[in-house]
């Protein structure tokens, strides 16, 4: 079976078809990370630590910063991962506009955080180096497809805008 | 943190945003032109990182990172007195 994404952006709406074996892949893995944004457990939940970076150059303000900040933030993401889960059942289509696109987006960013051993933003880069031992290929995936769909969410005019993944 | 400071958000380079992601997300949160956007992108990626100028207060500031990290872009912000 063939795995495959197809993304068309235009006029501001994206359109996603994906194939069957993509899509339950990529629903599992979406379902998964929300499951971990809401969960408590220390093994397998992500902390915040992990999901968002020090938003100053020394460690007390950025502790304070989280203090104020952290649970609201947090809470914005796993809203988004319900937006899109609950939009979408994994099924091989997505028609997505503006806003939708952009939720999109922001689940594949932060699912990837459970792909690399390091915090997203101080891996060395999404190859076999910074990817826990075997979510190699799943980190270079969810990079690519939220590369693509940002492109295609880019397309604001009435060109078509076609990538494969 | 005197709340009479301005404070600068800087945006920083990374191997996990994407030109186009970046781009997206700068378009949504601060309403620039996308040629803007992606100019910015740009010269996080040439630079290392990029300033969004002008400075605000502290408060701002703040949301501005906050609302930046929750989209899954590395941004800090550091007082320019």
């Amino acid at each position: 079976m063939t795995d495959f994404v197809h993304v068309t952006g235009m006029a501001g709406r994206v359109r996603l078809q994906l194939a069957p074996n993509t899509a339950a892949v990529l629903h599992h893995t979406l379902t998964d990370v929300a499951a971990r944004l809401a969960g408590s457990d220390r093994r397998t939940g992500i902390p915040d630590h992990r999901l968002f970076p020090d938003a100053y150059d020394t460690r007390e303000p950025s502790a304070a910063f989280r203090d104020r900040h952290g649970a609201a933030m947090r809470a914005e993401v796993a809203a988004t991962f319900s937006r899109v889960l609950a939009a979408w059942d994994g099924g091989t289509e997505l028609d997505l506009d503006l806003a939708g696109a952009r939720d999109l987006r922001l689940a594949l960013v932060h699912a990837q955080t459970v792909t690399l051993r390091p915090a997203r933003w101080k891996a060395s880069g999404t190859g076999m180096f910074a990817a826990r031992w075997g979510a190699e290929r799943t980190a270079v995936w969810l990079q690519d497809l939220e590369s693509h769909l940002a492109t295609a969410a880019l397309a604001r005019d009435d060109v078509p805008v076609f990538l494969e993944l | 943190m005197r709340t009479e400071e301005k404070w600068i958000v800087r945006i920083h380079d990374d191997n996990v945003n994407t030109f186009p992601g970046v781009t997206l997300v700068l378009e949504e949160l601060l309403g620039w032109p996308v040629d803007a956007c992606w100019a910015t992108a740009e010269r996080v990626h040439t630079t290392g990182s990029a300033d969004l100028e002008p400075p605000v207060s502290a408060a701002d500031a703040e949301n501005v990172v906050a609302a930046l990290q929750i989209r899954g872009l590395r941004a800090t912000l550091r007082s320019v007195g």
